[in-house]
């Protein structure tokens, strides 16, 4: 919900990725917003072992704060995914006010007596069928999770205004975009390591988040069976050479590893490609048969180059990387700055105090 | 629109109830700091106060005592005063060659009376003021100011001796009168003596002659 400002700031948007900590702050800028400050710390080793270092996350938080500068030490922080499970939920409708009461009932149906050691709580998904059944998309946490996670950030001195999850971030962010382009359906792809999340907008309304078991170390495994490479050799490769099937012809070996590469890695993203197809056929259904414009695509794969191209090929659909958030609220007077997608989420979240859960 | 906040309300909860005992605690502290700076400053005001009532005590010690001191010299000043007098009425009187001359005058060659033994005292005595009434001629008396006490000088002949008869005494005594240093001559007892068969023989007589300047009457 949109507070009050101070001076124009917003809250620092505040994600934990699986390799680097991101935090975007926003402020007014005339009619419009801008990027006061961003910045991301890379750290070593796995998010849960630095969930379970509070003093190493301080000194991230530090190296952050010094990076750029903040306005305040307020932040709507994201629940890292691996840590919650948002589910699609059908429940009969009991008025506006009986919503949350209906799917806590519903929730406790499923979870049994152990509910009470979850966090839960949902955002409604409008769908164009009127009726009593009504769909909801619910985040569940464990509670100690939350509270750990909430700790670890109050040890940091960061005051805590709202912890939300990416989805929600991103359907924000893809908001704040529609409103500079005409809205249409949405598809999202975020891939991470092991998994990846599918976030299903329609006119901005958040029609579905899905979870699929697919990732960046699928691909990674995949391309080191078939090359006998370890998986460094093998993500540099995917991280150098162009899958782009319209890519403009080079030398002659390096059309060949790529076609190579495409044919190795086909049969992984295939998985990935029904995961889209299904999703884009459950907007349309949403959404009166209208097609789903643009698939977004984020994450570590879509910083691999050609990957979108490829993704669009295989869907029949437009898929490109989201557009940097950076560049959506910067002005002519802020000059250069290198694209910064993965900012995507932390931008979402830093969007809060200016417009709510729309 | 859905305030969707996976914070959950007890969290928020004990973070507000940290801040309202951390508020408690520093209020508290504050509290403790104000008052014990208040304790401090008024303990400096007392001691300062305390110092200056000890230094004016001092100060009016020395002043009772200076007083004291004061007192005590002004009443030896006094006491030493009191002796000068004396000792310069004492000093001031006639010279004993001048009494011997005066007695002297007033014997006649005939031999009526003549003297057993005789006295001449010149000091200065302490005499209770109400006690010890004026007598003229025993004393020079000298007043103390502030005192029941007075200081009285004598100066005086007193003789024991033997004369013809009372008539011879009375005449002696007459002439003692005369002399100009004599201011009183007081006859302080007689004792007629008798020989054989009850003849009146010697007069035995004891007299006080009072040396001074004779005081003008009125």
């Amino acid at each position: 919900m949109p507070g009050t400002l101070r001076n124009g700031y917003g809250d620092i948007g505040l994600e934990l990725s699986l390799t680097e900590l991101h935090m975007v702050q926003l402020c007014r800028h005339g009619e419009g917003l801008r990027v006061s400050a961003h910045a991301s710390v890379p750290y070593d080793g796995d998010l849960a072992a630095l969930l379970a270092d509070h003093g190493r996350f301080a000194k991230l938080v530090r190296k952050g704060f010094k990076q750029a500068r903040f306005a305040g030490r307020r932040v709507v922080a994201a629940m890292p995914a691996s840590y919650t499970q948002v589910k699609p939920v059908s429940y009969q409708s009991a008025g506006r006010d009986g919503d949350a009461a209906a799917i806590a009932r519903l929730m406790h149906e499923r979870l049994g007596d152990v509910i009470s050691e979850f966090v839960i709580d949902y955002m409604p998904v409008q769908t164009l069928y009127e009726g009593r059944e009504k769909l909801a998309l619910v985040a569940i946490c464990r509670e100690e999770t939350v509270v750990s996670f909430l700790d670890m950030l109050h040890k940091a001195r960061l005051t805590v205004t709202a912890l939300e999850i990416g989805p929600i971030a991103i359907q924000r962010l893809i908001t704040a975009l529609q409103r500079l382009r005409p809205p249409q359906n949405t598809l999202v792809v975020n891939c991470g390591r092991e998994k990846s999340y599918l976030t299903l907008l329609s006119d901005s309304r958040l029609l579905s988040d899905d979870e699929v078991d697919f990732g960046e170390d699928l691909i990674v495994q995949r391309v080191c069976s078939a090359l006998h490479m370890s998986p460094e050799i093998a993500l540099e490769l995917l991280q150098q050479i162009n899958l782009d099937p319209a890519r403009s012809p080079t030398d002659l070996k390096t059309e060949r590893n790529a076609e190579a590469l495409t044919e190795i890695i086909k049969p992984q993203l295939a998985k990935l490609v029904a995961e889209i197809q299904r999703g884009l056929m459950f907007a349309q259904s949403e959404s009166r048969g209208t097609r789903t414009d643009q698939v977004y695509l984020l994450g570590s794969i879509a910083r691999w180059p050609g990957t979108a191209r490829l993704l669009s090929s295989l869907t029949g659909t437009p898929v490109s990387t989201l557009p940097d958030p950076l560049a959506l609220f910067s002005d002519e007077t802020d000059g250069e700055h290198p694209p910064a997608p993965a900012l995507a989420v932390a931008s979402g979240l830093a969007l809060r105090r200016f417009m709510g859960n729309e | 629109m859905n305030d969707f906040d996976l914070v959950p309300a007890s969290y928020r909860q004990r973070l507000a109830r940290k801040r309202l005992a951390r508020i408690g605690i520093a209020a508290t502290a504050a509290l403790v700091v104000v008052a014990g700076a208040a304790s401090l400053a008024v303990g400096y005001w007392i001691d300062s106060l305390r110092n200056e009532i000890a230094e004016l005590e001092r100060q009016q010690a020395i002043s009772t005592q200076q007083r004291n001191t004061i007192a005590s010299l002004n009443k030896e000043k006094a006491a030493l005063e009191q002796q000068w007098r004396l000792l310069e009425g004492l000093r001031s009187g006639m010279p004993a060659k001048a009494m011997m001359e005066s007695v002297q005058s007033a014997l006649t060659e005939e031999g009526e009376v003549w003297f057993d033994d005789w006295r001449l005292r010149r000091a200065g005595i302490v005499t209770e003021r109400e006690t010890a009434p004026n007598q003229p001629g025993y004393f020079i008396i000298i007043k103390r100011q502030g005192n029941a006490e007075d200081w009285r000088s004598q100066t005086h002949m007193t003789i024991k001796g033997k004369a013809w008869d009372h008539s011879k005494l009375s005449e002696f005594a007459q002439r003692l009168l005369q002399q100009p240093n004599v201011r009183d001559v007081h006859v302080q007892r007689t004792q007629q003596g008798y020989g054989r068969g009850r003849q009146p023989t010697a007069v035995d007589f004891d007299l006080a002659i009072v040396f001074g300047e004779r005081e003008e009457p009125g």
